[in-house]
């Protein structure tokens, strides 16, 4: 399963694992399913761009992000 | 009052400044009812009305996991009648009315204000705001700031809505397949946003349901769950589809830009070098925090090239040597002018001396105050955090943290402030309270003079003072986990935005710097000087000698008998550079040589000593700092008794050793 912790180029975010309000506290950032990410850097930390916004997100949390590659 | 009005934002969207804008001086600091989260109020006229400005902090996500957050939400899911003023960050426009739009869905008397419209400009992009106002159901502004653009069209219309001239609308998402399950908790909660709240899973909201009406919402969440999967997923993905819909009509870039600065900027901080980078950052501003404090290490660079003149002028104009200069002046006025009595020994001793070393910390904490904040403002701080991340988050903690340590270096009080940055609870509470293991510039002196001087060897000489400085990096480290386990919360991680990089306006800078150092002294000052008063009263009661006697036992197993000594340390929990000039004082001499002959330590003996100031309990201003930031005496004797053990174990084991050897 592909997750944004290995993911690279333009990826399209499938599913956010995880419990009470962390799929919340990721939408608030900018992270939702459906959404289209580049990743800038692998890292860790992960440094993904979504639209006009860069975000840096820690290695656990990417784990938890599942993403498929966006054609 | 009637005439409330809440700024809402993001961090990074320009809430200060234009708070700072619309305030000017009427601003005051005022704790939230029942939290300790300080917020700025201010009141502001327009139109010969007035208007009580209320600047919530500044949070990420409605699901944060500081306190910050907790304020914002009581605001929005409370009748508070005020008004909302949300402002979007034009540099983040996708993400930041995703934030907005949340605070919409809950608030129709509400202002959307668009701000940095100069860079929006800059970049081509153009805003329709007609659009947006009917989309929304509110009125949009655009404004910037920083030049102080649409300021008074965006208080114009917070009067019209104020005075109820203008009415929201109140926002309405298509919610899709969720739509006939919002209906049904519309009809327990009767009300269509705190529906959508407790499918969200909003805890305030379904704490707040009578116990049967819980069970009704649990049921239909599990079938929503069942039907569809999770209900916060799919109510952020149908948000987002909205917000997405928002920007295609709303929004038209014209202009598509290359590589900028920005993006060159960036690769250059994220390469291989950009830990280097980021480090040189930060400990070039420790080195001009450290010179313009106290003139160390500048004064031994001159010297050791020779340039003894410049290096006395360096001491001498020193921000530290200025201002003890001045005290000192002002004691030996009032010592010639008033007659002796109690009275005068309390006013020299005690009261000037106390507002004396407030006096000295101040401007210590006003530069480095400064000086974080111009990294925090022009978004180099985002970047040097992301840098660190990966090495600070091997002890479950995120790149911030690289913050309030470093700040440590130079003193733990502004170090332990600077722990407020941190995004959760958890991680704040555990970096301020292991921020004492630190060592500050006023104990790398203390520690410097003992050992050139209770010391012979070159060798240990410098050997004791890397070794600490290795301790201290460790002990803080494993010390965040082990307060980590007292908190429940042993790793965080970053989540965080990089803003795009610009120059700090030092207004603001100026403001923030300010009303920080400020809170340092109104919270800080007092406690410093009843402790300076106490001394005074206990030296004045003769009990001094009885309380020197009584803590040089602690120094019984490494053969230190000296009642002297135990004074001195007594004396380093004030401020730990007294220990040296209290030990000046109960030997009679200044010369520290002639000190080390009298007391006549062994290596070990000197060693253990020198590992035991180290680490012992910090000084009193550092733990006022600290109750002032965590505000819980179980945890915070907690970190002062764990470092009084470290201090003795670590002083014991050395001691045993290098008797061993």
């Amino acid at each position: 399963m592909l997750t944004l912790e290995s993911a690279t180029g333009k990826v399209r975010v499938k599913g956010i694992v995880g419990g009470r309000g962390f799929v919340r506290r990721l939408a608030d950032m900018g992270l939702a399913p459906g959404q289209v990410v580049e990743v800038l850097s692998r890292g860790p930390p992960v440094i993904v761009k979504i639209r006009d916004t860069k975000i840096v997100i820690g290695r656990g949390i990417a784990r938890r992000v599942i993403v498929e590659y966006a054609e | 009052m009637q005439n409330k009005v809440y700024l809402i934002a993001q961090p990074n969207s320009g809430k200060t400044t234009l708070f700072n804008l619309l305030a000017h001086e009427n601003c005051y600091v005022a704790n939230w009812p029942g939290k300790t989260v300080e917020v700025f109020h201010a009141k502001i006229m327009h139109h010969g009305r007035e208007i009580l400005l209320v600047d919530l902090p500044g949070i990420n996500s409605f699901k944060a996991l500081g306190k910050e957050e907790s304020l914002t939400k009581e605001f929005l899911l409370e009748n508070d009648d005020g008004v909302a003023v949300v402002l979007v960050n034009g540099e983040s426009l996708y993400r930041s009315l995703y934030f907005a739009v949340q605070v919409l869905e809950m608030k129709n008397r509400a202002v959307l204000a668009i701000n940095k419209s100069d860079y929006l400009e800059r970049r081509g992009v153009h805003v329709n705001l007609e659009i947006l106002r009917d989309m929304l159901g509110v009125e949009v502004v655009q404004i910037s700031a920083i030049h102080g653009t649409g300021i008074n069209r965006l208080m114009d219309r917070i009067l019209d809505v104020l005075e109820g001239r203008v009415k929201g609308k109140g926002l309405k998402i298509d919610y899709g397949v969720l739509e006939p399950y919002i209906a049904e908790f519309e009809k327990i909660l009767e009300s269509r946003s705190l529906a959508i709240k407790a499918i969200e899973g909003e805890e305030k909201v379904i704490a707040k349901l009578p116990e049967g009406k819980r069970a009704a919402v649990e049921e239909i969440k599990k079938e929503i769950e069942k039907n569809f999967g999770n209900p916060e997923e799919i109510i952020a993905m149908y948000r987002h589809r909205f917000v997405e819909s928002i920007l295609s009509s709303a929004v038209r870039e014209v202009k598509v830009s290359g590589e900028t600065t920005q993006e060159r900027l960036d690769r250059i901080f994220f390469g291989k070098f950009g830990g280097i980078l980021s480090l040189s950052i930060l400990f070039g501003i420790l080195f001009l925090a450290f010179t313009i404090n106290t003139g160390f290490p500048m004064n031994v660079i001159a010297r050791f090239f020779g340039h003894e003149a410049l290096a006395e002028t360096i001491e001498n104009y020193s921000l530290s040597g200025l201002i003890s200069l001045l005290f000192e002046t002002i004691s030996e006025l009032l010592n010639h002018t008033l007659p002796d009595s109690l009275l005068k020994s309390l006013i020299i001793e005690g009261i000037i001396a106390g507002v004396g070393a407030v006096a000295t910390f101040f401007p210590l904490i006003v530069v480095l105050n400064f000086m974080m904040s111009l990294v925090e403002d022009s978004g180099i701080m985002a970047r040097i955090a992301t840098s660190m991340d990966r090495f600070f988050s091997l002890f479950g903690l995120t790149g911030k943290s690289v913050f309030p340590f470093s700040v440590s270096l130079a003193c733990n009080v502004p170090g332990v402030m600077a722990s407020r940055s941190l995004e959760t609870d958890g991680e704040r509470l555990r970096v301020a309270l292991a921020s004492p293991f630190v060592i500050c510039q006023a104990r790398l002196l203390v520690i410097v003079l003992f050992a050139v001087f209770l010391l012979t060897s070159p060798v240990l000489q410098s050997g004791i003072v890397i070794l600490i400085y290795l301790l201290s990096s460790l002990l803080f480290l494993t010390a965040t986990k082990f307060f980590g386990r007292i908190v429940k919360e042993e790793s965080s991680e970053i989540l965080l935005e990089l803003p795009p990089y610009h120059f700090p306006s030092l207004r603001v800078v100026w403001w923030i710097t300010w009303e920080r150092s400020k809170s340092f002294i109104t919270k800080i000052a007092g406690l410093l000087l009843a402790f300076s008063i106490f001394a005074w009263l206990m030296e004045y009661l003769g009990l001094t000698s009885v309380i020197g006697a009584i803590l040089a036992k602690i120094f019984s197993p490494f053969g230190i008998e000296d009642p002297r000594l135990g004074f001195a340390i007594l004396m380093g929990f004030f401020a730990k550079e007294l220990i040296i000039s209290s030990l000046a004082v109960s030997f009679g001499t200044a010369d520290l040589a002639e000190i080390s002959a009298q007391l006549g330590l062994s290596a070990p003996q000197a060693l253990a000593l020198i590992v035991f100031v180290a680490f012992y309990t910090p000084c009193v201003a550092t733990i006022s700092t600290m109750h002032a930031e965590v505000r819980n005496f179980r945890h915070l004797a907690l970190s002062i008794a764990f470092q009084l053990i470290v201090a003795w174990t670590l002083a014991f084991i050395i001691f045993l050793l290098f008797n061993l050897l």
